[in-house]
């Protein structure tokens, strides 16, 4: 059996006598084509092809069914989910255990030299954003900023960010309870008073991009495409922001200007 | 946690992961554990060493998911990783352990008469049997489309080979199989 030639010279069993072959054919049926096929919809030898496929589809099926049945069996006397939730505790497990290599930030009076790692920042941050009805959080970023809230470029992971003020970059989703602007200063005040009141973190801005709009639960319609991108002053976020919506501080008026939906996270400083 | 649950919500999740937030890898791990070690009991035979490809997959994909670009779903992903890792302990294994380690799918036991169970047993027990004989690759190409419902595009990035090489595999594989069953026609 030849393993990678896919469209090679059809082997002598594989043609019928009707000039088809036995892949042509089976190909067809996948497709859908054989009922509306001039030639295979009216073809004995052609039906006689397929009629092998058919008992094989059906012992496909039954064995599908069994295998169903068997995996009931096993749900309903638990031992399908202990199986699945002994590898997701053993994954966790060493997942916790292993240390990622991420930037460490800080945290608190300069004299009182506390540190978070990122991760733990970016939970908070999320976690906050999250107490808002409708709003998911995805990508965080805590990078090192100027006195003006102004972004710099972070140490690379496993890196210290300086002692000094830090800008947080964040991606949410959101539904249509409020304009999009009114949701990313609704996301941003939650973030500011994380950082202040629980954290104890110097966040002199806080960026926020909502990356997708949703409808509701069962009918979500994604926006990112269709958003326009205002502004563009401060683009200033590096990479892997093109689904962002990045709205200057100019363009926070922008809700008007649309339906209600559009627009998006000017910066706050 | 408001927002909807699914694939949009799994890009969500490994954006997160990436960053190094466990809680949404776990809910990842939760969410799509149970059908990839479906897939590696499928592919492996047993249970035992399903669970342990299935757990290295996942702690594979955990020290990965920085470099994830999010350019495939995240399941389409776990499924090339699960693919691969089973592929690979197939390839080690000894042809001989391998036929045999094979398990064979339990009798429907609401079909019919007791003798059409019995004969239906048997067939099954023969399909069993003729896909274990298969080479490792191309049975899993035909388990993740016939078994698992993957459209060929998407095995074709599992596998790792083109869209027509798998149609290919697929064809080679029915067409071995309907010549095996063939006795039981």
């Amino acid at each position: 059996m030849a393993m990678n030639t896919d469209h090679g010279p059809p082997e002598e069993d594989d043609l019928l006598p009707c000039g088809h072959t036995l892949r042509e054919v089976w190909e067809a049926w996948d497709d859908g084509h054989v009922p509306d096929h001039p030639h295979m919809s009216r073809c004995s030898h052609c039906a006689a092809a397929l009629d092998g496929l058919q008992v094989l589809d059906g012992y496909v099926r039954s064995a599908r069914t069994a295998e169903a049945d068997e995996a009931r069996a096993a749900e309903a006397d638990g031992s399908a989910a202990a199986g699945a939730d002994a590898v997701a505790a053993r994954v966790m497990e060493i997942v916790r255990l292993e240390l990622r290599p991420g930037r460490t930030l800080p945290l608190g009076a300069p004299d009182e030299d506390g540190w978070i790692v990122e991760a733990a920042a970016a939970k908070a941050f999320r976690s906050a954003a999250e107490t808002l009805p409708g709003v998911r959080a995805g990508s965080c970023r805590i990078l090192p900023a100027d006195a003006d809230g102004t972004a710099r470029r972070g140490p690379l992971p496993g890196g210290t960010v300086p002692r000094g003020p830090v800008s947080v970059r964040l991606q949410v989703t959101g539904d249509l309870s409020r304009p999009v602007p009114e949701l990313a200063e609704e996301v941003r005040a939650r973030i500011t008073e994380a950082a202040h009141d629980d954290l104890g973190m110097d966040v002199r801005s806080v960026d926020v991009q909502v990356i997708d709009v949703f409808v509701d639960l069962a009918m979500d319609v994604s926006l990112g495409g269709s958003l326009d991108v205002h502004g563009g002053g401060d683009l200033d976020t590096g990479p892997g922001t093109a689904l962002g919506l990045d709205a200057g501080p100019e363009a926070r008026g922008s809700g008007s200007r649309g339906q209600g939906r559009r627009g998006g996270g000017g910066r706050l400083r | 946690m408001g927002g909807p649950a699914g694939p949009d919500d799994d890009a969500l999740l490994v954006v997160r992961a990436g960053e190094g937030d466990e809680g949404a890898f776990e809910v990842l791990v939760r969410r799509h554990g149970p059908v990839l070690l479906q897939l590696a009991h499928r592919l492996l035979g047993n249970r035992a060493d399903a669970e342990d490809a299935v757990q290295d997959s996942f702690v594979s994909a955990w020290r990965r998911l920085p470099e994830f670009r999010g350019e495939s779903a995240f399941l389409t992903w776990m499924y090339r990783i699960v693919t691969n890792r089973c592929l690979n302990q197939l390839r080690s294994r000894r042809p001989s352990t391998d036929l045999d380690a094979i398990a064979e799918p339990a009798a429907p036991e609401h079909e019919g008469s007791p003798a059409r169970a019995a004969e239906s047993a048997v067939a099954l027990g023969e399909l069993s049997r003729a896909l274990a004989r298969l080479p490792p690759d191309l049975r899993a190409c035909w388990v993740l489309r016939e078994l698992h419902g993957l459209p060929y595009e998407d095995i074709a990035s599992v596998v790792g080979i083109s869209h027509s090489a798998v149609r290919g595999r697929i064809f080679r594989v029915r067409r071995y199989l309907t010549e095996a069953m063939g006795a039981w026609r």
